[in-house]
């Protein structure tokens, strides 16, 4: 039994089939990618994992247990835990309090003490500007925001909904250095990206979805060298 | 005579101050125009003066009975009717329409039970005044003033320092990244119309005892001059909601003394959209950024 697996899921927005019947796994201690163009489904299935949005269909087992249909608040609780597409921060909140917020899950006053040093070794920008509103960071250090306030809550499956959007190469880098830092410290990933080649260069297996549906697996470099995966996803290189 | 207006316009105008925090924390977390605070602030009001009769006059127990009582009504309003719109992902405008008929429900309710006629209010702080510079300030509007302070201060540190207060502004601001950091959002929009009913419920009492009457015709001016204070200090931000109440109680007592009391509320109104023209975002609003 997998530590994460995903069963024939199926999502639609009203008579729109999303998802599709989509299945998938990911071990302990893994980092797993999502690829696909847009509307492929991959931030839907994201964001059904992490409980705000309903399955029509499937499962998704937790060490175990099933936990389709549960609510994002079930969800983060039992330790996996989303950082969304478009970052999302709370822009009026201090960096202080939105990492604050990430821990809000955590009742243990130990655990979220050794978050916020951990957030703060890992994103040294965000000590500085920890007082200041998060609308005013930039975007890169948003995005670090976004993640570490992710990790605030301790979790042991780290979803990440497309880390590189809208950001500059040498930033892009950096993020995909703390993935693969924060997956070194035992943290396992799931990692959408359109950014094809970074995330399968990091990944230890990756799948490709196409309208809603899984029409590749493989470990990362069988994918970067597929012919198929090369052509649609990794601008032919 | 300034100086006695001032004081009876800072009177009113922070009881207008404590109902507008209660619509702008509603509208803060969920966009929505709530048009019932009006009716619970008589309700406020009537259930405050049943019990106090109910009790042969024990107006603290009355009055914390009805405050819970009326913010639990607020936050029933939400569960009831609101909570499976949102589910069903109907528009904002159904809301807004389904907090006018909760209002007019209540109303219908206050006319059949506490009856169409003004009813007295009695005033147990007439105990005494102060004489300041020709002015004449009651011991009641020194408590109202207090009681309104007091409690937008308790409020802005439980919303600024308290983690509820921080998941009420996360709700705010995104609702969705909300739930992904595990807040319940549907007890947060709960505790925020229990506090934003309770709130009106407080005022109204206060202001049935400064009139000495309460009548359910007060309903609906009030929910207007609510709404109309916090645009005007700028929707969805505390410290606006407050400041709109206040200047819009200041002008309504300036003019009604100044110039004439039938003009009273055209003129507030006037100031309002003059305001609003200069600055839309209101006093205290900043530029509307999208939600995400």
């Amino acid at each position: 039994m997998a530590f994460l697996e995903v069963k024939d899921l199926h999502v639609s927005y009203g008579a729109i089939k999303a998802i599709q019947g989509i299945s998938l796994k990911v071990e302990k201690g893994e980092v797993v990618t999502l690829i696909g163009s847009n509307g492929a489904g991959k931030t839907t299935t994201m964001n059904t994992l992490a409980g705000l949005i309903k399955p029509a269909a499937g499962q998704i087992l937790f060490k175990e247990e099933n936990i389709a249909g549960h609510d994002a608040p079930d969800v983060v609780s039992r330790g996996i835990t989303l950082s969304p597409e478009g970052r999302q921060v709370f822009p009026k909140l201090s960096v202080w309090e939105n990492l604050d917020m990430g821990a809000y899950s955590v009742k243990d006053p130990a655990v979220r003490k050794r978050g916020f040093e951990q957030a703060f070794s890992l994103f040294p920008i965000l000590k500085e500007r920890s007082s200041q509103p998060a609308g005013t960071l930039s975007g890169g250090e948003q995005q670090m925001l976004a993640v570490a306030r992710a990790l605030m809550s301790d979790p042991e499956v780290l979803m990440l909904d497309e880390p590189s959007l809208g950001l500059a190469p040498i930033i892009i880098q950096d993020i995909f250095n703390l993935i693969k830092k924060i997956n070194g410290m035992g943290t396992t990933i799931l990692l959408v990206e359109q950014n094809a080649k970074m995330a399968l260069g990091i990944s230890d297996r990756g799948y490709v979805l196409e309208t809603g549906r899984i029409v590749h697996v493989g470990t990362g470099e069988e994918l970067m060298k597929s012919d198929e995966v090369k052509n649609a996803y990794l601008g032919g290189i | 005579m300034f100086f006695q207006q001032m004081i009876n316009g800072l009177t009113i105008g922070s009881t207008y101050a404590l109902v507008a925090i209660g619509f702008s924390m509603v509208f803060g977390v969920l966009e929505l125009t709530n048009f019932a605070n009006g009716s619970f602030y008589i309700l406020g009001a009537y259930l405050t003066l049943t019990f106090m009769n109910a009790m042969r006059g024990n107006f603290y127990v009355a009055f914390a009975i009805s405050i819970i009582g009326t913010g639990l009504v607020g936050a029933l309003m939400d569960r009831l009717t609101l909570r499976p719109m949102r589910k069903k992902g109907a528009p904002g405008i159904a809301a807004v329409i389904a907090t006018i008929g909760f209002s007019e429900i209540i109303n219908n309710f206050a006319l059949v039970f506490f009856g169409t006629e003004t009813k007295p209010f009695p005033n147990i702080f007439k105990v005494g005044k102060i004489r300041l510079g020709g002015a004449i300030i009651t011991y009641l509007q020194i408590i109202i003033f207090v009681v309104a302070l007091v409690l937008m201060l308790v409020l802005s540190l439980m919303v600024y320092k308290t983690k509820v207060g921080k998941a009420m502004r996360a709700t705010a601001q995104n609702t969705s990244a909300a739930r992904l950091m595990g807040i319940n959002v549907n007890h947060i929009i709960t505790l925020t119309f229990f506090i934003g009913t309770l709130l009106a419920a407080v005022a109204g009492t206060l202001v049935a005892m400064y009139v000495e009457s309460v009548s359910v015709g007060l309903a609906s001016a009030i929910s207007m001059k609510t709404f109309a204070a916090a645009v005007l200090g700028g929707v969805g931000s505390l410290p606006g909601a407050m400041v709109g109440g206040i200047l819009l109680g200041l002008v309504e007592t300036i003019v009604a003394g100044y110039i004439s009391s039938g003009y009273r509320d055209a003129i507030a109104f006037i100031i309002l959209i003059l305001v609003l023209i200069f600055r839309p975002a209101g006093l205290f609003g900043q530029k509307t950024q999208a939600k995400v």
